[in-house]
């Protein structure tokens, strides 16, 4: 006995998450124990079409976790041969969606609390930026990545006097669109992308203002992939007012881990990767060298924060070779250090780690902002009585300490003293 | 009339002394933060730290008062109230059969200190300012106590000023900006003391940090910098067969955001969490436990509504997302928002009820005392489908049938279909 659930996801495009699909739980709704085998997820594309879920008859609660941090909830009731429609409809915030940071300049009223009658915003922001002058210049930074990377950015050797693409591989495209609060750029591969050549330097964005300098790490050598025939892009944006960088990967397969990855939704990721994992999408991002080893990291980041044991065995066979056969990134050898992490660490497992957090910091600057916090726990915790670990530890504190964590790719902050 | 400990004393003579030999006479003292422990302290079970700094010496309006370290930073009023509400919810209704409560300390920093009474007991105690000593004084005993057994569970609860620097959020104590050449000795550097507490025996470890994370003026002075205590050195776990504690660490604020809280009553955060362990956050794939997953969703979902009544934003986040089970609610009690799709049939509306196999859970009447918020009625009711019907006063044009409603965690919201009749 089965209808449909029709779904759809209208996101509000205004926050400024995009994502192909959007992660929706179905839980057949009743109150007693054991429901498991009657609660699943999938994924919603949000485009028009929507999905449509054949269902047994019955009550469901519906939740889908928007990558603006919404978790939207419907009930349906099921009758046989029906079709239930269940729109998720994200919500216009009408007021600052409190992940705007506080300017360098502007002042926060700190007073958090308010009278409940008064139902007033409790703080206000100020509204001089920049003294009221909009000024901000952008430019790309190409660096060979070593060791010095932890110390020498956001002064890169090689810098592009100009927003132009001279330091970006041949094979590369950029649209450039300014609408004065917002500039836009998005990268986008042109041909076949060798992966060689992107990963032969790493690549940051670098903005400029009169408050300091934020960078970010483009992960050129996610545009080499093309999983299920479609192209990605990097999408850099830079709001003026707000000094907000941001820098996103469209790729219909894969985005919707990393818009969860920027917010910390790491349930709503958790069930992105149950799903690419499924339909092998995950595999075959590392399966050769010329899948997508930066997606396969981001599901390896959120496995381990979830600890989800099913998923971290897997991620202890593949973790070497991403160590290994992706020597230009980071992340891999992070990975592999994490994954020896969990569960008891004998005294061999310790060196191991220690030789995969160094290797890492050796790489540079991890692509994912989540690698930086685990190569610093990786070094606090095994490192405290080797010097040269003691010494990279500090380096890598002091990057955290710049670090905006609500980014998934590594963005920095260097204000002005 | 409260009884009053006869620690009390004691305890006053114990925020300032000499320090001297600090390290080695910590632990020979008695926790002066100690409200409660079992008898059988030894046996796996869970072992709470809440702090609540309503009082801050240095800040605007403090004692002594320092302007210039400031930066605008007054006095707040909800976190007190926070920390005693999440203690007396340990103490009155915690349940975990894996591990139960086996001991609860807290320190309190308020303009006026007032003693905090046990519920289990209804005795009184005057309990120490949240300082940093007082405050490395009481971890020091908190994770004694809770490193008897790997199997335990250890709650940190902070609520109080904090700010975000980069990836480094540092919480601050009574005392911040006691030696303006060390402004941030007296704050807590959240990354090191997770760190640190992860390489310690408890295999589970809940954090609840109940504070703001904006990135004001002091936080970008620290951008590059590494400030703050970290509280607990890391241990070398390598070769002990021991792993590496599990952490699920929420916060009230997304990073560089300020959380928010009700004067002289408990935080939004607080208020969520309260309502998300009494099984607001339970799940299914849980057994109807709450665990953190389920905190994690229950406290989104609440903080954000609540927010929302109050005009402002505020989403929680968590930054290490570990599972374990926290708490067994004795029975799963779940909001439950009722709207009508024809939202002039409010002026109309007569009564609403809402009833289970249990019988009647809520019930709304024109004229009581329950507001309609936002064109919304709000009621907690049992996890269980329940009828809900509305009815409207003689002579209107507005009818309804009744419908039902299966109502689950986190929470449920029900849009009820009014009939208009036609009238010539």
């Amino acid at each position: 006995v089965t209808g449909t659930l029709s779904l759809s996801v209208r996101l509000d495009q205004s926050v400024g998450f995009s994502t192909s699909g959007v992660a929706v739980r179905i839980e057949s709704a009743n109150d007693r124990p054991a429901l498991k085998e009657n609660a699943w997820t999938v994924l919603v594309p949000t485009s028009a079409s929507g999905l449509s879920v054949d269902a047994a008859a019955g009550t469901y609660h519906l939740q889908a976790w928007l990558p603006s941090g919404q978790i939207l909830r419907r009930s349906a009731t099921l009758e046989d041969g029906q079709v239930a429609h269940i729109e998720f409809f994200e919500r216009t915030r009408s007021v600052d969606d409190g992940r705007t940071r506080a300017s360098w300049d502007h002042k926060i009223d700190l007073h958090k609390e308010f009278h409940p009658l008064e139902l007033q915003p409790a703080f206000s922001s100020g509204t001089e930026y920049f003294g009221g002058e909009i000024a901000a210049s952008l430019d790309f930074l190409q660096e060979r990545a070593s060791t010095l990377s932890w110390s020498r950015l956001p002064m890169a050797e090689h810098v592009s006097e100009q927003l132009s693409l001279d330091f970006l591989p041949e094979e590369m495209e950029a649209d450039f669109e300014s609408s004065g609060e917002t500039t836009t750029v998005s990268i986008k591969p042109t041909g076949f992308a060798d992966p060689d050549h992107l990963t032969q330097y790493r690549h940051w964005i670098r903005v400029h203002n009169a408050h300091g300098v934020s960078i970010g790490a483009l992960p050129l050598p996610w545009l080499s992939s093309g999983i299920g025939g479609t192209r990605p892009e990097i999408a850099i944006s830079y709001e003026h007012l707000q000094h907000r960088l941001e820098v996103t990967v469209r790729d219909s397969a894969l985005d919707l881990l990393l818009a969860y990855m920027k917010r910390g939704r790491l349930s709503a990721a958790e069930m992105s990767i149950d799903m690419l994992s499924h339909d092998g999408t995950i595999l075959r991002a590392i399966e050769d060298k010329r899948g997508n080893p930066l997606a396969a990291c981001a599901a390896a980041y959120v496995s381990l924060a979830r600890a989800n044991q099913k998923q971290i065995d897997v991620w202890r066979n593949w973790a070497p070779n991403l160590m290994n056969w992706f020597p230009w990134m980071p992340d891999g050898a992070i990975i592999r250090g994490c994954i020896l992490m969990d569960g008891p660490v004998s005294s061999s497992s310790k060196q191991e780690i220690l030789i995969s957090a160094k290797e890492a910091y050796r790489r540079g600057l991890p692509f994912f902002t989540v690698g930086i916090q685990h190569l610093r726990e990786m070094l606090s915790l095994f490192g405290s009585d080797d010097p040269e670990a003691v010494e990279m530890l500090n380096a890598v504190r002091s990057i955290s300490s710049r670090c905006d964590i609500s980014e998934a790719f590594t963005t920095l902050q260097y204000p002005n003293r | 009339m409260r009884k009053r400990l006869p620690t009390f004393r004691l305890t006053r003579l114990w925020l300032r002394p000499a320090c001297e030999h600090e390290d080695r006479r910590r632990l020979t003292m008695p926790d002066a933060s100690l409200v409660f422990e079992d008898p059988d302290p030894h046996a796996p079970g869970t072992h709470v730290l809440s702090i609540g700094v309503s009082a801050y010496d240095h800040l605007l309006g403090g004692k002594e008062e320092r302007p210039e370290l400031a930066d605008g930073m007054g006095q707040l009023r909800s976190p007190s109230a926070s920390a005693r509400s999440v203690a007396d919810w340990f103490l009155s209704e915690f349940t975990n059969a894996d591990a139960p409560l086996r001991a609860l300390s807290m320190l309190l920093s308020e303009p006026v200190p007032e003693a905090y009474s046990n519920p289990r007991t209804g005795i009184g105690v005057v309990l120490p300012d949240a300082t940093m000593l007082n405050v490395e004084r009481a971890v020091d005993h908190w994770l004694d106590r809770a490193s008897t057994n790997v199997d335990n569970m250890i709650v940190f609860f902070f609520a109080g000023h904090g700010i975000s620097s980069g990836a480094d959020p540092l919480l601050f104590l009574q005392d911040f900006g006691r030696r303006p050449r060390d402004k941030f000795g007296a704050s807590i550097n959240l990354n090191d003391f997770l760190e640190g507490t992860r390489t310690q025996e408890p295999g589970k470890q809940l954090f609840l940090i109940d504070a703001c994370r904006t990135s004001e003026r002091t936080s970008v002075e620290l951008a590059g910098l590494h400030k703050g205590v970290g509280l607990v050195s890391a241990t070398d776990v390598s070769g002990t067969g021991r792993s590496l504690a599990l952490q699920s660490v929420h916060h009230a604020a997304t990073q560089y955001a300020p959380a928010y809280g009700v004067k002289d009553d408990v935080s939004l955060f607080t208020e969520a969490l309260l309502r998300a362990l009494r099984g607001g956050g339970a799940q299914a794939q849980s057994g109807w436990n709450v665990g953190t997953s389920g905190l994690e969703q229950a406290l989104g979902a609440y903080v954000e509504r609540a927010a929302r009544k109050h005009s402002v934003v505020q989403i929680p986040e968590r930054s290490r997302s570990q599972y374990f089970v926290i708490n067994t609610p004795a029975s799963v009690t779940i909001p439950l928002y009722v709207s009508l799709d024809k939202a002039e049939a409010w002026g109309d509306l007569h009564q609403l009820d809402v009833s289970c196999a249990l019988g009647i859970s809520a019930q709304w009447t024109s004229g009581s005392q329950q507001p309609i918020l936002e064109q919304e009625w709000s009621c907690v009711v049992p996890h269980r489908e329940h009828t809900v019907a509305a009815s409207f006063r003689q002579g209107t044009a507005f009818s309804h049938s009744q419908e039902n409603c299966m109502v689950g965690p986190p929470e449920t919201a029900f849009e009820l279909k009014i009939q208009l009749e036609a009238r010539s």
